[in-house]
């Protein structure tokens, strides 16, 4: 698939030149204040998409954290769960995310859904202008919609291949030194995902932030019984697939469209 | 259903937008996304 990125600003740290102007954009701080009913924000990530034209993605919601599991030692499969159950709220952090875009070509929409996965879809289309959407993306689904023609073929890759711009402005996606394929630069999608901690006058205290492993452990399995659900104890929570599907199937709903 | 703040449609995103787009050229190159996904089940 055709979808590349670049990380412009991590952990609160500028890793590129100008990442800082875009990590503390005003528009987006006052935006994120305003959704949020924030006290305080801080702003920590941007990243960058660089896709060619591909499938639509499917609807997701952002992998969450929470104070004491993120993803540095949790899988992603594992925090996904963690969101999904609603266990944890009160230990999530919790993040806003602005997306704008660069494209003008075909299809490639920001498709979400406020009101949750039976509510409506909405869609912010291209041809894009200076706009961007801010919101929870841990917990609201979204997706990007198809770009390009239903017909478009992927390139030959693998996950060693680079994008690149050419003098002449196309696009060049090359492997090993060779080029996979060129795309024009009208039909490359280009977007930036911002994300900052929120920060409210409610937030957790000390006692609170003492969420671990065991004491995940504990809530899954006491909520589990509640349910009725047999499962066994799992040598290793972290990778016992069993133990993972387990919880998946039990607190991840399919997405219905 | 746990609240989830309102989504918010800004305009202007950036005051120099093309300026903006002008620093996807100048960070390439680009991996692709599956070389930043961790080996995981």
């Amino acid at each position: 698939m055709p979808w590349f990125r670049g990380n412009w600003a991590l952990a609160g740290e500028p890793l590129v030149n100008s990442a800082e102007a875009i990590l503390y954009n005003a528009a987006f701080i006052e935006a994120a204040r305003t959704a949020f009913s924030a006290s305080a924000i801080r702003p920590k990530t941007v990243v960058v998409n660089v896709n060619g034209p591909m499938p639509a993605g499917a609807p997701h919601v952002d992998v969450p954290s929470f104070r004491g599991a993120a993803r540095d030692h949790f899988p992603l499969r594992f925090l996904l769960a963690m969101g999904a159950s609603e266990l944890f709220a009160r230990w999530q952090v919790t993040e806003a995310g602005a997306i704008s875009w660069f494209y003008e070509g075909l299809g490639g929409g920001f498709d979400y859904w406020p009101d949750g996965r039976d509510g409506p879809m909405l869609c912010e289309q291209s041809p894009f202008g200076n706009v961007a959407i801010i919101a929870d993306n841990d917990r609201m689904y979204h997706r990007i919609g198809r770009i390009g023609d239903a017909d478009a073929v992927l390139p030959k890759m693998t996950k060693a291949a680079v994008v690149h711009p050419s003098d002449a402005g196309d696009w060049i996606v090359t492997e090993d030194g060779e080029t996979r394929t060129t795309y024009a630069k009208s039909v490359m999608r280009l977007s930036i995902l911002w994300k900052a901690e929120i920060i409210t006058e409610d937030r957790p205290t000390e006692a609170e932030n003492a969420l671990h492993l065991d004491r995940i452990m504990e809530i899954f399995k006491s909520d589990l019984r509640a349910k009725r659900i047999q499962h066994e104890e799992p040598a290793d929570p972290f990778t016992d697939d069993a133990w993972i599907t387990l919880l998946e199937g039990t607190y991840l709903r399919s997405f219905a469209r | 259903m746990r609240h989830v703040a309102r989504p918010i449609r800004i305009e202007p995103a950036f005051e120099d937008r093309e300026y903006v787009r002008s620093l996807f050229d100048r960070h390439a190159p680009y991996p692709t996304m599956a070389a930043y996904i961790p080996n995981e089940i």
